[in-house]
């Protein structure tokens, strides 16, 4: 047998794979875990969503809040431009 | 391929369990992909798992104007294999006797010094000449499709598996031919 032939012979084992039985499932179940997980995050962001949406000292706290950001980012701004 | 584009869409449109399908066409391919780039026949399943997941997650990534998803699958299956190669610890290559004893008693027993020597010399190959072999020689893909993956020329493709296959062919000359 010369190289050439070895070498083809090698390929051969190369190319052989075995794919155990449970493989597929055990995908799936991961995949299945990755829904479940990514359901219940989106479920709740939304219910936290919804409380804070229920309540208006929650609505006006999270308004004030975004006010008092731009604000703060307003002032930055300025800042920046009278010191250049 | 249509019909892979309609799994691919019923997954995106929420059938988690479509995506069995392609786990179940491609498991193979991308098991032998990790493997023969790894070297480790213990933990591809493992990593080939980490594949499919990561393929769910960014199906809508999948382009498929721009490549088949075989391709794109591969290029994950790439990225994570070439991952984990990094992470192992470098390879001891075991010097190959000077040459085979043709007379020798166990003709079987030097065929197996050889193919374990092609194995070892596999490992031995920077990792991307490595890959290029890989999916050129054992995932038979076209030069094309493997500068997709390993994003380079195809002009660079060709020379990285030229010159694995000279560096494999070179360390098997230290044996002679066998019997």
């Amino acid at each position: 047998m010369n190289r050439q032939d070895l070498f083809n012979t090698w390929k051969g084992h190369k190319e052989k794979v075995e794919v155990s039985r449970g493989f597929s499932e055990q995908v799936m179940r991961r995949v299945a875990r990755r829904e479940i997980a990514r359901r219940t995050s989106a479920a709740t962001s939304t219910s936290r969503l919804r409380q804070m949406a229920a309540r208006p000292w929650a609505r006006a706290a999270i308004v004030i809040l975004g006010v008092l950001i731009g604000l703060v980012r307003i002032v930055m701004t300025l800042d920046l431009i009278l010191r250049a | 391929m249509a019909e892979e584009l309609a799994i691919i869409q019923r997954v995106l449109n929420g059938d988690a369990e479509s995506f069995r399908l392609l786990v179940e066409r491609y498991a193979g391919p991308v098991i032998r992909m990790i493997r023969n780039t790894t070297g480790d026949s213990h933990t591809c399943e493992d990593l080939a798992q980490e594949v499919f997941l990561s393929a769910y997650v960014n199906l809508a990534a999948f382009d498929p104007a721009r490549s088949h998803f075989a391709t794109w699958l591969l290029t994950i299956a790439r990225n994570k294999a070439v991952n984990a190669a990094k992470k192992k610890r470098p390879v001891c290559l075991a010097d190959p006797p000077e040459s085979a004893d043709p007379a020798g008693p166990d003709e079987a027993a030097v065929r197996n010094e050889f193919l374990v020597a092609l194995d070892e010399q596999l490992l031995a190959l920077p990792v991307e000449q490595r890959t290029a072999f890989v999916l050129a020689e054992f995932e038979r893909l076209s030069y094309q499709q493997i500068a997709q993956i390993e994003g380079v020329r195809v002009g660079t493709v060709k020379s990285r598996i030229n010159r694995a296959k000279d560096k494999l062919m070179n360390a098997l000359k230290r044996f002679g031919d066998v019997p």
